[in-house]
């Protein structure tokens, strides 16, 4: 911000009477009683997804083409898309805003797009401690409990009595899901997070074996066992969607009896129920605040949920009618995905239409440097809300903020 | 176009039988102005149709604006001017009038353009002759004010006047008389172009309208800094005189003649003094002669530039006099003649010593014939003549 | 503020006196921002002149000149033509007036320029009085509007006047309409204008929460909402005579853009039908000129090329 250059004599003014300096030292933010405040917010998709998926931060990285970080953030939540993308009953699609200009975005080809073509990443991990975890059981629960712990620094084995890995998927029908892409699957997920997988592993809780034994943590997934199972030393159900926590040295993961407003549980809600376990889990194991690695942007997931009313629909060009007659299931190449991602409304979320920046009166809602995000100008805002009103998917709100 | 002429036989330069009018629009045409602006209004139309045709056949390479009226002709050459480029205009009477607001811009702005008013009486009723109110109306607004005395200083006048506009920044207003000057006929030397391109470089000025060096000019300013800007515009216009003085005289070095702001004739050793502006002075002088062969110890004095006043020239000139006659072609209504009014004010602290009677005379274009200077003269000095008075004034040629 | 050469810099700096919410800032934001920095600005007193920033400051960083009201497009014609006789063809000159400085007292020189057909942009911000001197009725009020000299005691009887109309009678090369409230158009024609020789006029609606009444952040929405009204139409004329209508969302009622603003209240109220008469008379109208086989020419003429001035 320029500072006032000071007229002390006469020498300092021009003989013609014309300006030395802009206006930049008049701190108009003095005349503001609101304040805009810049804030993603939940996208109705995203709150109803059980898995947690940033749904439109995943979108729109796709609309610019970044896939690696899109896959990145995508694994963040769910490591087993390619399943997920083609089981899943997608309820983020149901809420999706875009459905009242003409249809839904096909959220759940997208990620398909991502499971299938954008998972030649390597996530990042920390180096392995010595804290040692056992999960018991290879459903999607305990895979993706197991991939967090191992991507955070756990030496991690899943162990599973069946001979394939899978837990109930294992028994669904080839025509629900290709028995090669879950082996497929399950292979990736074990790999990115470095962790070691056992079938045909029967615990007995009497002769444990070393796996078991040695572990610092065992983590059971109780999903289709029965409800009096029980170890020496006793087991401690914990389900993964509240603050419980424990010091036992074995954890039952269980899911509560209520998911309203889902009547049964879906595999996003064991995916995610894996992910938020893990997080129990390592925070009782390494006491640690910092969340390192993959998922730290998820660590605090404290967005407040957007207003459909927020969304101003009539904002948005008329529909996009070309090629959006049919999504029907298939490959999609990026030229087709991306243009599904062009179609979304970013609900709550930021991206950078610059409807803001354009309509300031003042010019202190700028685009950072970095061209990341939009930021206000607090020195200059006058905070008379046109930024708020004219952001069509609700980002910004007018707040009494103290400074 | 000027009639007729002939070379001095040294061939450097040429003089011409020409209209004062002519004479300003070929003074432009020297000073190589790059904007004209054009509004018609009698008597100064000649110059501006001269202008017209100067640059239409190229030579003269500026822009002719034909504007709707004498507000937007201001406002074109203050444009221009502050563009970076040279920029003159014409009017007269209700024109100048109609431009007022922008005269105060003008010199507001500091933008050194040259206008030249040809002296005009203000209706109604409508008047299209002599007469000095219109100018000497717009004394307050901080643009120099010279009156000519003949074609040759019209001409020569303009050309110190961009000089020293572009020195001081500041606008200057050339004031010729209705008819008598800008429509009789005299002998005018021409000067050379290359001569005067020497004596009057091109404007360049460093602070303009400038894509690379971009500023506001005259946005709105507070009380803490308004009083310095005027008083700095008050002090430039103060010290203008020397700046005139000094170019004047760069002038009659090139261009072997004199014009004064102060024109005095037999003041030295007289005891009365009659004083006025414009053509006059021609007259005055003969009265003076006249005069003085009848025994009276009477000078003349013709003021030539009335803003900024010439205090100490004029206080010397006058200053064993000790009766001083003033003939106003103009007035402030119920005050009285402008000329005496600035004169009383110069002469406060002579107040005890010396008389001053100030007449109301030649006004509309009535003319002020050398048997009317020195009957006024003879009325102030033995009180005995045909002038009425009016307040401070003694009015002549009017009814019953 | 000496620069190097002319690289790409913020024209706008925030710090400016404008009303929060003010449509005028917003104007100015836009079409600086479409004509670049190789422009100089001419502007009368008005808003701008005011909100601009108090000597010896400024809030724009291109050079700007503030003139006598009424001298508007004469200063911004006489600048023009000082660049022009030194050799600079390429900078634009914008003059930049308010409705009061256009329609009414800028109204002679405006004539003159067009008449003239000088090489400048003409843009007339019009927020529909004087809003400056504290919202004033000038010819560019709405009937029925309040303003401070037409109170609910003494409600403006006559109608806007239509300074396209009249500028184009001049057969001006480019005039046009254009709204705070669509920017991309808006932006179109202002790159269409600099491309064009001779004299350029666009009608800039700029919606003022201050003198209309209307919440500050609604300034954008108001002026939507004009166009899609269709009480300020989108439309351009060109050579005076073709005149053709720029892309406009579905029309509406102006029961909507009647509501959110206090000056209004008793048109609301009492007048409503008529008011919504009256536009759609003029909407009719204004397709009428819009049909081809009502214009007059059957190309855009090349006489617009010649300066009006007289050339070396």
């Amino acid at each position: 911000m320029d500072s006032k250059k000071e007229v002390k004599s006469l020498s300092d003014l021009p003989i013609m009477p014309s300006t030395i300096g802009t206006m930049a030292w008049n701190q108009t933010g003095d005349w503001r009683y609101l304040t805009p405040v810049v804030a993603d917010k939940l996208a109705p998709c995203a709150q109803n997804c059980p898995a947690g998926v940033p749904v439109t931060d995943l979108v729109n990285a796709l609309r610019n083409e970044r896939v690696q970080s899109g896959s990145t953030m995508l694994l963040a939540h769910n490591p087993l898309p390619g399943l997920t993308s083609r089981l899943c009953y997608h309820p983020c699609q149901s809420k999706c805003v875009r459905r009242k200009i003409d249809r839904a975005i096909s959220i759940q080809q997208i990620e398909r797009f991502f499971a299938d073509t954008g998972m030649n990443v390597t996530v990042e991990k920390n180096s392995k401690t010595d804290k040692k975890v056992a999960v018991i059981g290879s459903g999607p629960l305990g895979l993706s409990c197991a991939f967090y712990l191992g991507c955070w620094g756990c030496q991690v084995v899943v162990v599973d009595p069946r001979d394939h890995a899978g837990g109930a998927l294992v028994d669904l029908s080839p025509e629900k899901v290709d028995p090669q892409l879950l082996v497929d699957e399950i292979r990736r997920l074990v790999n990115l997070a470095d962790i070691k997988l056992e079938t045909g592993f029967a615990v007995d809780f009497d002769k444990p074996g070393e796996a078991v034994s040695e572990a610092d943590l065992v983590i059971l997934d109780s999903t289709g066992l029965p409800e009096d199972f029980s170890a020496p030393g006793g087991v401690v159900p914990l389900s993964p969607f509240d603050d419980e926590t424990t010091d036992s040295r074995i954890i039952a993961a269980k899911l509560p009896p209520n998911l309203k407003p889902f009547k049964a549980p879906m595999i996003a809600h064991y995916v995610g129920a894996g992910r938020l376990m893990a997080r129990k889990a390592f925070d009782g194991l390494v006491m640690s605040s910092e969340q390192p690695g993959i998922a730290a942007s998820n660590r605090h997931v404290s967005r407040k949920m957007v207003n459909v009313e927020d969304i101003k629909i009539e904002r948005f060009s008329s529909p996009d009618t070309a090629g959006r007659e049919n999504a029907k299931p298939g490959i999609w190449d990026l030229e087709r995905a991306r243009h599904e991602a062009e179609n979304c409304l970013s609900c709550g979320t930021c991206n950078l239409c610059l409807q803001c920046v354009s309509s300031c009166p003042d010019a202190t809602i700028r685009l950072d440097e970095d061209e990341t995000a939009v930021t206000v100008d607090l020195d200059h805002c006058k905070g008379c809300g046109i930024c708020a009103y004219e952001c069509p998917r609700g980002v910004i709100t007018m707040e009494t903020v103290s400074t | 176009m000027p009639q007729g002429g002939n070379y001095d036989g040294d061939g450097k330069h040429m003089k011409k039988v020409m209209m004062g009018t002519e004479a300003a629009a070929l003074a432009a045409k020297l000073a190589r102005v790059q904007v004209v602006s054009a509004y018609p209004i009698t008597p100064q139309t000649v110059i501006v149709e001269n202008l017209s045709d100067i640059i239409g056949r190229s030579e003269l390479k500026a822009r002719y604006i034909t504007v709707e009226s004498e507000h937007s002709a201001m406002a074109c050459c203050v444009g221009a001017s502050l563009a970076g480029a040279r920029a003159f205009t014409a009017s007269s009477s209700h024109g100048l009038a109609y431009m007022h607001e922008m005269l105060h811009y003008a010199a507001g702005a500091r933008v050194p353009v040259v206008m030249v008013n040809c002296n005009r009486g203000v209706g109604p009723p409508w008047n299209l002759y002599c007469d000095h109110t219109d100018s000497l109306a717009q004394r307050d607004t901080g643009w120099t004010q010279y009156y000519c005395a003949d074609a040759q200083d019209v001409l020569d006048a303009i050309l110190i006047a961009y000089n020293v506009a572009e020195q001081a920044l500041l606008p200057v207003m050339i004031n010729m008389d209705a008819f008598y000057l800008t429509h009789t006929s005299e002998l005018v030397d021409m000067p050379d172009q290359h001569l005067v391109d020497d004596f009057l470089p091109p404007y360049k000025p460093s602070n303009k309208l400038d894509v690379d060096d971009p500023k506001t000019f005259g946005n709105v300013c507070g009380a803490d800094l308004f009083a310095s800007v005027k008083y700095r515009r008050h002090c430039d216009v103060l010290s203008l005189e020397k700046v005139w003085d000094r170019t004047a005289t760069d002038f009659c070095e090139r261009f072997n003649r004199l014009h004064p702001t102060v024109e005095a004739f037999q003041t030295e050793d007289a005891d009365v003094c009659v004083t006025g502006i414009g053509t006059a002075g021609g007259a005055i002088r003969l009265a003076v002669d006249r005069l003085r062969e009848e025994g009276l110890k009477v000078g003349g004095l013709r003021l030539a530039m009335m803003r900024p006043f010439p205090r100490e020239r004029f206080k010397e000139a006058i200053a064993n006099v000790r009766h001083l006659i003033v003939i106003d072609r103009d007035v402030s209504f119920g005050a009285e003649g402008i000329v005496a009014q600035e004169l009383k004010a110069v002469l406060f602290d002579r107040r005890e010593d010396l008389k001053l009677t100030g007449f109301i005379a030649g006004v509309g274009g009535k003319d002020l014939a050398v048997e009317t200077i020195v009957s006024l003269v003879k009325q102030a000095i033995l009180g005995d003549g045909t002038a009425v008075e009016a307040g401070s004034s003694f009015w002549t040629d009017v009814l019953p | 503020m000496k620069e190097d050469a002319r690289h790409k810099r913020e024209l706008f700096t925030p710090g400016h006196y404008g009303c929060p919410g003010c449509g005028a800032t917003l104007a100015m934001r836009h079409t600086l921002g479409a004509l670049g920095e190789d422009t100089i600005v001419v502007m009368p007193a008005g808003c701008w002149s005011t909100l601009i920033g108090i000597y010896p400051y400024s809030c724009l960083t291109v050079p700007v000149v503030s003139v006598a009201f009424a001298s508007t497009a004469a200063v911004a014609a006489g600048i023009k033509a000082g660049l022009s006789v030194q050799g600079n063809d390429h900078t634009t000159v914008l003059a930049w007036a308010g409705d009061g400085g256009t329609f009414d007292i800028g109204m002679q020189a405006l004539s003159g320029v067009a008449e003239r057909n000088d090489d400048i942009i003409f843009i007339c911000y019009d927020n529909e009085a004087y809003m400056n001197t504290g919202v004033q009725r000038c010819s560019a009020t709405p009937a029925g509007a309040w303003t401070s000299t037409t109170p609910d005691s003494a409600p403006k009887a006559q109608r806007k006047k239509n300074i396209v109309e009249i500028v184009a009678a001049h057969r001006v090369p480019y005039a046009a309409t254009a709204s705070i409230g669509s920017p991309k158009d808006l932006e179109g024609k202002l790159k269409k204008a600099q491309a064009i020789r001779g004299l350029r006029f666009i009608h800039l609606f700029a919606s003022c929460p201050t003198g209309w009444g209307h919440s500050s952040e609604l300034t954008v929405e108001v002026a939507r909402q004009a166009v899609q009204s269709r009480i300020f139409p989108l439309y351009e004329v060109f050579d005076g005579t073709i005149w053709q209508l720029s892309p406009m969302p579905e029309k509406t009622g102006v029961g909507a853009y009647l509501k959110c603003q206090r000056r209004f209240k008793k048109t609301l109220a009492e007048d409503h039908l008529h008011f919504q008469m009256q536009v759609d008379e003029d909407w009719q109208r204004l397709l009428d000129k819009c049909r081809p086989e009502n214009s007059e020419a059957q190309g855009v003429g090349c006489w617009y090329e010649k300066s009006a001035m007289q050339e070396t």
